[in-house]
């Protein structure tokens, strides 16, 4: 026998070899999902339950780790010419679903598009607000350039979504939903969609970038928490996502099921109302509202913060599914302030603030908070109700609402003191720090969860300056400088990140992630 | 008024439904545990080792704790306690409290609103009658807790909120039913004699009419107060009745029942338990008095 027999040899047996192993892989999963899309157009909406759905059939120019840390991704690489151009490289040898090549003409398109889906009704417009115009240099090269210097266009502008110009051009919400018009570049594609029930995808074969492991995915839509953790114990579903706390050490203890945790960027903090004179609820002794508004002074607001007990709340309520925090985003993120945690609770400080507020009997106060928003809220409320007491103040009434009725009154400015959550999405603190803190202002846009309306001039001040800051380390500091200033006046009281979960049978991997993402391609076969 | 009181502690009313129970193994045992319960009920605050509404009696530390269990400061826990630590046995006294005084307050209020207004439609006929019957029938085609959610939504909780949406969803039974009983008497001797005798609307309505209409207003007046119990724990396990700290029947339940799974049995299944007898017992009562007082069910 030749040596060149026996390479062919060696060759036709690792090629069976090789395709009986891929066979073998080519394995479906079922993922039980307890949120479900709006619409298949990746642009309509950006809420979560939209975005983590075209993440498996679409692609955006920069991609999200699980530490919500940007990286190149359709985009390859990008350099400032001046302040206001940008001259953006993009990936070659990408194809969409239906074959055809992925190029500067369908970036054009998407970026154009973004704000213009009609009806939408969490538009991605101020991703793309900033930019001036876009052009193309080449079949890769695009040249974007913006209305004022934005050292953060690359953050925004790589969210959006890209689609095929050829599919997507004139295609209405039904087209997508049907998958005519949902060709992206994702490592999955569209096969069918069942409103309420299911969403069908197949892997491509011709993705550019790690192949997937499952060649059919069928995400099931099972909203109830009791369900969803019941089909996974059932094995009718491989994963599922936003597991109930209250669940997981069931789920723990099962030998076949697999949890994965992660502290996620959603703070619960205590709002404190300081928009009108009186804020509704906070009454004197004789239940008449007192003016001025307590919560406008300093000292009042950090004895609130000094009366809670952060780790009593996340361990005895929680059964330790939270971070305790001391501010707005967590350790992973740009912008975190390594030295600011949260202190223990501390209520003969929490009483020397009050009488120097001039509130040395304390004063009436009634919470609120949303029953279904995230898991514990009704219960945080209660809990949180106890602990004001003990530190002094009279808790008249601990009122929750369901979160559709709740958040509506809350941002109408209806609650004196009130329990909210607020997630991160973005690599640093800068959109948080924007939406929550910055002075309300409706014309500018500023402030948008501003709901107790705090306004510290100082803040906004650093806050712009890092903004318009184009180096990232001095741009960091400066939010961290932001979040001090905020958080040295107690502009609102953080309680802590919530951890979340999700949980699956064994044989299978799945990285957890702060966007609170579930995705298939997040699913890998166990090695 | 004389002929109301007679006629209710006569040979009326009364004394046949007092009767009727006794005939009735079942209503005895279903009236012993009404009785029982509305006294723990009146008599919470005596009999319960805890205050479960007061923030500074609860402590966290004894959360979740399992029935039988003793606590931090040394208190035994019959029951145990829920998610926030507070006494479950003291809860479901005073829960029951709660939802027996809604269910009592808003059942009568009912009662009072809507049979009058029966009463009045009946007697006056024509246009007042056709007014009054065809909102009604607007109440009665709308489902009970649609409306109720509506009215909490824009309301908000408490108290006097729930009772206020209980009434506006019960009223127009007891108007239909008052209509219905009182459009047979309205032609009779009686009334036409009261008529001729020159005795004011009022006087006709409720000292002649009234009470011998009573039989059925009494009967869907029972089954109405539990109606309204359930309903209540219905709306308060949807989180929109009565506030957290002050919890009822249903509120107890809706804690509990997010702990089910992972075990805190004790949390959901004896306010369950306490709910399900309260509105059982009170039902079978309102079924034999109904069996007593209706004329076509009477042998």
């Amino acid at each position: 026998m030749t040596w060149r027999a026996s390479i062919a040899r060696v060759a036709i047996t690792s090629a069976l070899l090789a395709s009986l192993s891929l066979t073998a892989l080519a394995a479906d999963i079922v993922i039980g999902r307890s949120t479900e899309p709006s619409a298949i157009d990746p642009q309509f909406s950006r809420t979560g339950n939209n975005q983590m759905t075209a993440d498996n059939m679409f692609e955006t120019l920069l991609s999200t780790d699980a530490n919500l840390q940007m990286h190149p991704h359709l985009a390859t690489e990008w350099t400032n010419i001046d302040p206001l151009t940008w001259e953006i490289s993009l990936r070659e040898g990408v194809t969409f679903h239906d074959g055809s090549p992925f190029t500067a003409d369908d970036v054009l398109f998407s970026l154009d598009r973004t704000d213009k889906v009609p009806n939408s009704p969490a538009p991605f417009s101020d991703v793309v607000s900033s930019v001036d115009t876009v052009e193309k240099i080449d079949d890769y090269t695009i040249r974007v350039t913006t209305k004022q210097p934005n050292p953060a266009l690359m953050e925004q502008i790589g969210r959006v979504f890209m689609l095929s110009k050829a599919a997507a051009e004139g295609a209405e919400l039904a087209d997508f939903n049907s998958g005519k018009a949902a060709i992206g570049t994702g490592p999955y594609q569209f096969v069918a969609w069942k409103p309420a029930e299911s969403l069908t995808l197949k892997a491509y074969p011709d993705y550019w970038g790690e192949q997937p492991d499952f060649e059919n995915v069928e995400f099931r839509f099972i909203a109830n928490n009791a369900a969803r953790t019941a089909a996974l114990l059932s094995g009718s579903v491989d994963l599922i996502d936003l597991v109930a706390p209250s669940d997981v050490p069931r789920l723990e203890q099962e030998a076949n099921i697999k949890v994965y945790p992660i502290e996620s960027g959603r703070l619960v903090y205590l709002a404190l109302n300081m928009r009108d004179d009186t804020a509704p609820g906070v009454v004197d002794a004789s239940g008449q509202p007192i003016n001025p508004n307590p919560f406008r002074d300093a000292n009042v607001r950090k004895a609130v913060s000094a009366m809670i007990d952060r780790s009593l709340l996340v361990d005895r309520i929680l059964g330790g599914s939270g971070v305790p925090s001391a501010q707005v985003v967590p350790s992973a993120l740009g912008g975190y302030v390594p030295d600011l945690l949260p202190t223990p609770a501390d209520p003969a400080e929490a009483k020397r603030l009050l009488a120097a507020a001039g509130f040395p009997d304390g004063f009436g106060i009634t919470l609120y908070s949303s029953n279904d928003r995230f898991p514990g809220d009704g219960e945080i409320a209660q809990a949180m109700g106890q602990l004001l007491a003990r530190g002094g103040l009279q808790v008249n009434a601990v009122q929750t609402q369901p979160y559709n009725v709740y958040a509506a009154a809350a941002t109408k400015g209806e609650y004196g003191a009130f329990i909210f959550s607020l997630g991160a999405s973005t690599p640093n603190s800068e959109s948080n720090l924007r939406s929550l803190l910055q002075t309300y202002d409706q014309e500018a846009g500023t402030g948008g969860f501003n709901r107790m309306r705090y306004s510290n001039p100082e803040f906004d001040a650093m806050l712009r300056s890092a903004m318009e800051e184009f180096d990232y380390d001095t741009r960091m500091e400066k939010l961290q400088e932001a979040t001090r200033i905020a958080m040295d006046d107690q502009a609102i009281v953080p309680l802590f990140f919530q951890k979340i979960y999700w949980a699956s049978r064994d044989g299978i991997d799945f990285t957890p992630n702060l966007a609170e993402r579930t995705i298939a391609q997040d699913v890998r076969l166990e090695k | 008024m004389s002929a109301l009181t007679q006629r209710l502690f006569g040979e009326g009313v009364v004394a046949r439904s007092v009767n009727g129970i006794f005939g009735s193994p079942k209503a005895v045992v279903a009236f012993i545990v009404c009785i029982t319960l509305v006294l723990a009920a009146i008599f919470a605050p005596l009999i319960a080792p805890q205050d479960p509404y007061d923030l500074l009696q609860i402590d966290i530390f004894d959360a979740r704790l399992p029935p039988m269990s003793e606590g931090y400061n040394g208190m035994l826990y019959v029951l145990g306690t829920d998610t926030q630590g507070r006494d479950m046995f003291s809860a479901m006294l005073y829960g029951l409290r709660t939802s027996l005084m809604v269910g009592l307050s808003a059942g009568l209020l009912a009662l009072i609103i809507g049979a009058s207004l029966g009463l009045l439609a009946a007697y006056a006929g024509g246009r007042l009658d056709a007014f009054i019957m065809r909102i009604v029938d607007l109440m009665l085609g709308f489902p009970t807790i649609l409306i109720a959610l509506l009215v909490l939504a824009v309301l908000g909780q408490g108290t006097g909120k729930v009772i206020f949406a209980l009434v506006l969803v019960q009223w127009a039974y007891f108007a239909r039913a008052a209509r219905g009983a009182a459009l047979v008497e309205v032609n009779k001797d009686y009334v036409e004699a009261a008529r001729c005798l020159g005795l004011s609307r009022p006087r006709i309505l409720f000292g002649q009419l009234l009470p011998n209409c009573m039989p059925p207003l009494i009967v869907i007046g029972t089954i109405q107060i539990a109606q309204a119990i359930a309903t209540e724990a219905t709306l308060s396990f949807l989180g929109i009745g009565l506030p957290i700290t002050q919890p009822s029947l249903g509120l107890l339940i809706s804690n509990g029942y997010q702990v089910l799974l992972a075990g805190l049995y004790w949390i959901s299944v004896y306010p369950g338990l306490l709910l399900l007898a309260l509105v059982f017992s009170i039902n079978i009562v309102g079924d034999r008095l109904r069996e007593v007082l209706n004329p076509r069910l009477a042998k």
